[in-house]
């Protein structure tokens, strides 16, 4: 029987076929810290884990006071990249880093049935 | 109206007491946790550096507290020596956390090893001082100044990197940042009444003794959320 680990990394690995604008995909728990990531181009894992879910958090708590409300998805972007972040479970964030000019919707879409993935493991 | 208590009657003022005995239990606790936490530094893997460095910083004061159960002045400088390797490891691991998470600085081997060199100086320190003649409690006092002054600046700096880390970071993290930046205000008031009575300007033993097992128990609940953080994520992932 395979670990929760190993099925995470399949996941994600999935998840990256999908589009060839996903750079770099991990699931971490909300305290920042990776269950399963997929290799970076040039960022720290353990930094890329850190800010996400702290981004995250900050978000979370901004969604509360204006709506009442948790947060689902988070997306941010810079110049040439994007961040899109994905309340898989209560325990565990799927984080996408990718390029500007990646799909949005289709990688939403996929990120969407990789979470529903992830909760049913 | 002051409430006076007395707690010579508490043996408080002793300095083999109960808060020795506390602060040894506290410290053995932490590092059993330091421990448990290194066998899963794999999950918060920011590298081997970091983990050595906080492994050190509890080993060393672990050993500097087993050292309060000798009066023996050599001993006592040793022991002093050990607080000062704590106090070098744990603004290093602090230091090199933010770097590396909140300013995104790459490992650099200059950095990796210049907290050992700079505890390699004061053990050096002690056997120049004997060289030089200077009698065994001689040199056990300016140690204590020593290790009083390194452990302020170190508690400087770890408030700042714990504030900085703390502030960035998301979840449990959070509160991990938070009670090493309380251990680190203890240990900075700790050092600073020990230095000031050597100045001239003494404090209550039992007060300052007090201080230094608030230190410790906050060591303690730092240890034990990070240890327990790492300890439930192994568990889940390794589930099948």
């Amino acid at each position: 029987m395979p670990t929760k680990a190993e099925l995470y990394l399949n996941v994600l690995q999935e998840l990256e076929k999908c589009s060839d604008d996903i750079l770099s995909t991990a699931i971490v728990t909300p305290d920042g810290l990776i269950m399963s990531c997929t290799s970076t181009n040039g960022v720290d894992k353990e930094t890329f884990a850190a800010y996400s879910a702290a981004t995250f958090k900050h978000a979370e708590g901004a969604m509360g006071e204006i709506s009442n409300e948790d947060i689902d998805m988070l997306l941010f972007e810079s110049k040439d990249h994007r961040v899109i972040t994905i309340r898989a479970a209560d325990y565990a964030l799927l984080i996408a880093l990718t390029g500007k000019h990646a799909q949005i919707e289709s990688v939403l879409s996929e990120m969407q049935i990789t979470a529903r993935k992830i909760k049913e493991l | 109206m002051a409430i006076m208590i007395n707690l010579a009657q508490y043996r408080l003022e002793e300095s083999l007491g109960p808060h020795i005995v506390l602060s040894n239990l506290f410290w053995s606790v932490s590092t059993i946790l330091v421990i448990v936490a290194y066998r899963y530094r794999r999950l918060w893997n920011v590298g081997d550096t970091p983990w050595t460095f906080l492994l050190l910083t509890f080993l060393c004061f672990w050993i500097r507290e087993l050292g309060h159960l000798s009066t023996s002045p050599f001993i006592s400088a040793i022991r002093y020596t050990f607080g000062i390797w704590s106090a070098v490891f744990m603004a290093s691991a602090f230091i090199y956390l933010c770097s590396k998470i909140c300013r995104g600085r790459k490992d650099s081997r200059i950095f990796t090893y210049a907290p050992f060199m700079l505890a390699a100086i004061f053990p050096f320190m002690i056997f120049y001082l004997y060289l030089l003649g200077a009698d065994i409690i001689v040199i056990k006092n300016i140690m204590s100044v020593v290790e009083s002054i390194v452990w302020m600046i170190s508690s400087s700096f770890i408030i700042y990197t714990t504030y900085m880390l703390g502030t960035h970071a998301p979840g449990r993290f959070t509160g991990v940042y938070m009670f090493f930046q309380f251990s680190a205000f203890a240990a900075f008031i700790w050092k600073l009444l020990g230095l000031m009575e050597s100045m001239g300007y003494p404090t209550p033993y039992f007060i300052r003794e007090i201080i230094e097992t608030v230190f410790g128990l906050f060591a303690i609940a730092s240890m034990y959320l990070l240890a327990g953080m790492l300890r439930r994520l192994s568990k889940h992932i390794n589930s099948e």
